[in-house]
C-alpha cells in the first residue's frame, strides 16, 4: 500500500467493531437481578383481589397536605413511574412535598376477565379512595391519572366527585376521534387500527380469548414505530453499552416493556368499542354500571397535561377535555416529550414542582 | 309313437312356454344374467349420479371455480371445506354410532392463515421497494442540501427513519387493515376450534373445561359485586348512624 493511502470506511469499521465489542463485554456482566425497577420503598396499604394500593415511603406532605392518589393505565405496569432512582416520578412527587399513593393493577388472571369499568371505578378505585380516607381521617383526596388512568380518573370524578378535591390528568384521551382533525402518519395509530375493525371483531376477540394478552398491546405499540422498535437492538443498544449506567437505564426500560400485564376482557371491550370506536366519553354517552359518565359533572379544579409530540394520544384528543369538562377552574398545560417521556426524563423535579405548585393553592 | 323333447315345457300366464331350469339354452341363461347385471348396474349408476348431483355438485363447482380463478381460490378454503363436510354428512340413525367429525381438526383456519401469510408478503413487497426508493431520494436530497451521509452510522440512521415511515404509512392503509381484520378472525376461529377439541378431550377424562371455568368465574364475579355493594351500604348506614348520634344529644349534660 502506498504511503498515505487508506481504504475508505476502514477506520469507521474498526471503530464500529470496537464499540460493539465494548457493548458486548458490558452486556456480558449484567444479570437480570442487576436491573432493578421500582426500587423506591413503598408500603402496602390495601389489596382488593389482585389489585394493590401502595404508599410511596418518601417525602413529607410539606406543601400539599391532601394525599395524591396516582392512577396509571392497565396497559403496561405502573412501575414506569418509578423506573430508576434518579428518574422516578413518584419519588420526585413525594419528595417535592406530598403524600403519594399509587395503584398497582397487578397481572389479571382469567378469573378477572369480567372486570369492566364499573368494577374498576366502583370497586377498586373507590375501595382504595376509602382506604386513604380512613387512614388519614380525611374526606377528599387529590387524584392524578395518566393515560388510561386519566380516563378512569375522569370516570371516578364524574361519579364520585364528592371524594375528590382536585383532579390532575396527564396525556389523557377524551376525544378518541380527535386524531382526525390533524392526521399525521406518526400519530394516532391506535385510533386508526381500532376504527378499521368492526365491533363484531372486538367481540369475537374478547369472547374467544377473554383477557387481552399484554403481548397484543406490545405488538400494536411496535407497529407505531415498526423498524425503530427493532433497530434499538443494534444502534441504541450499542450506544448504551459503552457505559454500564447507561446500559442499565436501557435495560430497565426493556424490563418494563417486557412486563406487559393482560387487560381484563370486559374493560378492554369497553375501551376498544365504547371509547375508541364509538367515542362515547366525548359524546357523553359512556355508561358505567348503568350510569352515564357526564364529564360536565366534574366540577372540582382540573389540571390537564398534554404533549404535542405524543404518538399514542394525539394532543387534540386530550385538549378536547376543555370542551366537555364542567370545572370552572380548568387549566391546560403543555409538556415536552413523548407519551411517557416526561415521567422518565431528568426533568422530574420541575414537573413535580408544577403539579404541587398548582395543588397547593387549591 | 311320437318323440318327446327332453325336459318339460311349462306354460306361462299367457300360455307361452318358458324353458325350465336345467334346460338346454345357455345363451338364454347368459342373456338373463347379463340382463339382471345390467339392470343392477343401471340402478347403481343412477344412484351414483344422484349422489354426485346432491353431494358432489356444489363441491365440484367450487373446486372448478377455484381452479379457473386462482385469486378467488386464494381468498379462503372455508366454503370449500364446508361443502365437503355437507357432502359427507349423513342423517342420524338411532342404533348406529354417529361418526363425530368434531374430533378432527378443522383445517380451514390453519390453511387460510397460511394463505394470508402469502397475501401479506404480496402486499408488503412493494413497501420494501418503495422504502428503497425513498431512501435513495432522501440521500439525494441531503446531498443537494450539502449534507453528507457517507458514514455507515449515518446511512443506517437514514435507512431506519425511511423504512419506519414507509412501514407506518403501510400500517395505516386499507390493505393492511383488511389483512389485520382477516388475521384476527382466522386466529380466533383456530383458537375456538382448538378449544372445542380440548374441551371434548377434557370431558372424556372428567377434567374441568374452559366453559365450566368461565361459568365459575362469572359467578364469582357476581358475588364480588354483591359483597362490595353490601359493604357500601353498611358504610353508608354507619355514616348515617354516626350522623344521627351526633344530632341526637343536644340536651346531654
Amino acid at each position: 500500500m502506498a504511503q498515505g493511502a487508506s481504504i475508505p470506511g476502514l477506520k469507521e469499521l474498526a471503530e464500529f467493531s470496537q464499540r460493539a465489542a465494548t457493548a458486548a463485554a458490558q452486556l456480558g456482566t449484567v444479570r437480570d437481578e442487576d436491573v432493578d425497577v421500582a426500587a423506591t420503598p413503598r408500603e402496602k396499604i390495601a389489596q382488593i383481589n389482585g389489585r394493590t394500593l401502595y404508599r410511596i415511603a418518601a417525602g413529607t406532605p410539606s406543601r400539599v397536605e391532601t394525599p395524591i392518589l396516582v392512577l396509571y393505565a392497565m396497559v403496561g405496569s405502573w412501575q414506569i413511574l418509578d423506573l430508576q432512582p434518579d428518574r422516578s416520578f413518584l419519588r420526585s412527587l413525594a419528595e417535592a412535598g406530598s403524600t403519594v399513593y399509587v395503584v398497582d393493577w397487578g397481572h389479571p388472571t382469567p378469573a378477572d376477565q369480567f372486570d369492566d369499568f364499573s368494577d374498576l371505578v366502583d370497586i377498586y378505585i373507590d375501595g382504595f379512595v376509602e382506604a386513604i380516607r380512613d387512614r388519614n381521617g380525611i374526606e377528599q383526596v387529590n387524584l392524578l391519572g395518566i393515560c388510561q388512568g386519566g380516563v378512569l380518573s375522569l370516570c371516578y370524578s364524574a361519579l364520585h366527585g364528592e371524594k375528590i378535591r382536585n383532579l390532575v390528568t396527564c396525556v389523557t384521551p377524551v376525544d378518541f376521534h380527535g386524531d382526525r382533525c390533524n392526521e399525521q402518519v406518526e400519530r394516532g395509530f391506535m385510533n386508526v387500527w381500532t376504527r378499521n375493525l368492526e365491533a363484531r371483531d372486538i367481540d369475537l376477540m374478547i369472547d374467544t380469548i377473554g383477557n387481552v394478552p399484554g403481548g397484543v398491546g406490545g405488538v400494536l405499540f411496535s407497529m407505531m414505530t415498526p423498524f425503530r422498535s427493532l433497530a434499538k437492538y443494534n444502534l441504541t443498544l450499542m450506544e448504551a453499552g459503552q457505559d454500564r449506567d447507561k446500559l442499565l437505564n436501557f435495560l430497565r426500560m426493556e424490563k418494563w416493556l417486557a412486563d406487559r400485564p393482560d387487560h381484563t376482557g370486559a374493560s378492554a371491550r369497553q375501551w376498544l368499542k365504547d371509547l375508541y370506536q364509538d367515542n362515547r366519553l366525548y359524546s357523553g354517552t359512556f355508561e358505567i354500571g348503568g350510569r352515564t359518565v357526564d364529564l360536565g359533572a366534574i366540577t372540582m379544579p382540573v389540571l390537564n397535561f398534554y404533549t404535542e409530540t405524543d404518538h399514542i394520544i394525539p394532543a387534540p384528543a386530550s385538549k378536547a377535555m376543555a370542551q366537555v369538562i364542567g370545572a370552572k377552574d380548568y387549566t391546560e398545560a403543555p409538556i415536552t416529550g413523548g407519551h411517557i417521556g416526561v415521567f422518565v426524563s431528568r426533568g422530574q423535579a420541575k414537573f413535580s414542582d408544577r403539579i404541587l405548585g398548582w395543588l397547593e393553592t387549591r | 309313437m311320437t318323440g318327446t323333447r327332453t325336459g318339460t315345457r311349462e306354460n306361462g300366464p299367457d300360455g307361452t312356454g318358458t324353458q325350465a331350469s336345467g334346460g338346454s339354452d345357455p345363451f338364454g341363461m347368459f342373456g338373463a344374467s347379463l340382463s339382471a347385471s345390467m339392470e343392477a348396474m343401471t340402478a347403481w349408476s343412477r344412484t351414483w349420479q344422484s349422489l354426485l348431483e346432491a353431494r358432489g355438485g356444489p363441491s365440484a363447482s367450487l373446486m372448478m371455480g377455484a381452479l379457473a380463478d386462482p385469486t378467488q381460490g386464494l381468498q379462503s378454503v372455508a366454503p370449500l371445506m364446508e361443502e365437503f363436510r355437507r357432502a359427507l354428512a349423513l342423517p342420524r340413525f338411532a342404533d348406529l354410532p354417529a361418526p363425530n367429525g368434531a374430533l378432527l381438526p378443522s383445517p380451514e383456519a390453519a390453511v387460510d392463515l397460511m394463505m394470508l401469510v402469502q397475501q401479506y408478503l404480496a402486499a408488503v413487497m412493494p413497501v420494501w421497494v418503495k422504502a428503497g426508493e425513498n431512501f435513495q431520494a432522501e440521500v439525494e436530497a441531503r446531498r443537494a442540501r450539502g449534507e453528507t451521509a457517507d458514514l455507515l452510522a449515518d446511512g443506517m440512521d437514514i435507512w431506519n427513519g425511511v423504512l419506519d415511515r414507509t412501514l407506518m404509512e403501510f400500517n395505516r392503509s386499507q390493505d393492511f387493515a383488511a389483512l389485520q381484520q382477516r388475521m384476527l378472525r382466522l386466529a380466533m376461529q383456530q383458537r375456538q376450534d382448538l378449544r372445542r377439541r380440548a374441551e371434548m378431550a377434557a370431558e372424556a377424562i372428567d377434567m374441568p373445561t374452559r366453559t365450566e371455568m368461565l361459568d365459575v368465574y362469572a359467578r364469582l364475579h357476581g358475588l364480588m359485586r354483591e359483597v362490595h355493594s353490601l359493604r357500601r351500604e353498611v358504610r353508608a348506614l354507619k355514616a348515617g348512624g354516626a350522623s344521627s348520634a351526633d344530632h341526637a344529644a343536644p340536651d346531654a349534660p
